[in-house]
């Protein structure tokens, strides 16, 4: 049967989740940190402020940092939650009986092209915004 | 308790008869978080899962262990499209609070999943112009969209720490991990109320 799970990719994937998980962390902390700072010094948050800090240099790498590890942290995540609920078992149970193999595969196949979608899209707004 | 694994599974059961916080883990991860061996495991779980070159047998629990003894070693390839008895039955379920705390902080991750292409919008309409900017800052829902992905952010990243923590050993015990559950659900109330107050 056709399975989403190659052998000894567990151990990347539990590094990639909390690696990722410490960059978003980090960023998070340092976006609502900025947000704070402003609010403190009495500088109102504009569009000349927003798109100021976001087409700075290293807060472009910053971003596409954050971007690349949400993308790895949500397809670890994601693929998790399918291979626990929509597993072939489960897809069996409530009736694709001769197609639940690739029943499965399909929502993974569909997590990564939806992921990679949302990577290409960010990248954009990243590096070709105005 | 009755293994047929041969004496590399004894090891492990005596591993974590001596281990009850690292039992745990294994007992945890035999839903389905990991299938193979990740640094979570004990060191004698790495080993013995190199020395049986199989399947990742010392993240089972001693039930599904049983159930894999009974079955002839070649069919022993840990996928998850194994027809193992595992429980997931969730209405039949008690959830201690852990259990809970775990299972919102999967619910908010595919929450904020699922939010990932309304934020591309909002943040790509709030660089393309002043006029784009106010349109979005200014519209009805955008408030309360912000502060529904704040708390979803601020729960996961609150339980996701615990879960870093309880990765690096800390708090692995029974009471624990109730005390750090407690924690996540007051800690992350406490700041998404002053998320809510401050964005309003």
């Amino acid at each position: 049967m056709v399975s989403t799970v190659r052998r000894r990719r567990g151990a990347s994937d539990w590094l990639i989740q909390r690696i990722s998980a410490v960059v978003l962390a980090i960023y998070t902390l340092g976006l609502l940190g900025w947000f704070a700072w402003m609010g403190m010094v009495d500088e109102t948050v504009d569009f000349t402020t927003w798109h100021a800090l976001n087409t700075a240099l290293a807060m472009r790498i910053a971003n596409t940092l954050m971007l690349l590890a949400l993308i790895a942290h949500a397809w670890v995540g994601v693929w998790t939650i399918i291979t626990d609920y929509v597993t072939p078992a489960r897809l069996q149970a409530v009736g694709c009986s001769q197609h639940a193999a690739v029943a499965h595969v399909f929502c993974v196949a569909a997590t990564i092209l939806w992921l990679l979608a949302c990577l290409i899209w960010g990248a954009v707004i990243i590096w070709a915004g105005v | 308790m009755e293994f047929d694994d041969g004496p590399a599974a004894d090891a492990t059961a005596d591993a974590a008869a001596a281990e009850p916080g690292k039992s745990r883990r294994k007992v945890k991860s035999c839903r389905g978080y990991v299938n193979e061996v990740g640094p979570a495991a004990s060191p004698s779980g790495i080993c013995h899962v190199r020395r049986a070159g199989l399947y990742s047998r010392a993240l089972d629990s001693g039930r599904q262990r049983v159930a894999y003894a009974a079955r002839p070693a070649i069919t022993r390839v840990m996928s998850v499209n194994d027809q193992r008895p595992v429980n997931l039955a969730l209405g039949t379920i008690h959830f201690p609070l852990p259990a809970i705390v775990s299972l919102l902080h999967r619910i908010s991750g595919f929450a904020l999943f699922g939010m990932l292409p309304p934020l591309l919008w909002a943040w790509q309409q709030s660089l393309a112009s002043p006029a784009a900017f106010h349109t979005l800052i200014d519209a009805l829902p955008f408030k309360l969209a912000v502060i529904l992905v704040l708390a979803g952010v601020i729960y996961h990243l609150v339980a996701g720490i615990k879960h870093l923590l309880m990765d690096a050993g800390i708090g692995e015990t029974l009471a624990g991990a109730r005390r750090f559950s407690w924690a996540t659900l007051i800690l992350s109330a406490a700041l998404i109320a002053v998320t809510v107050v401050w964005i309003w």
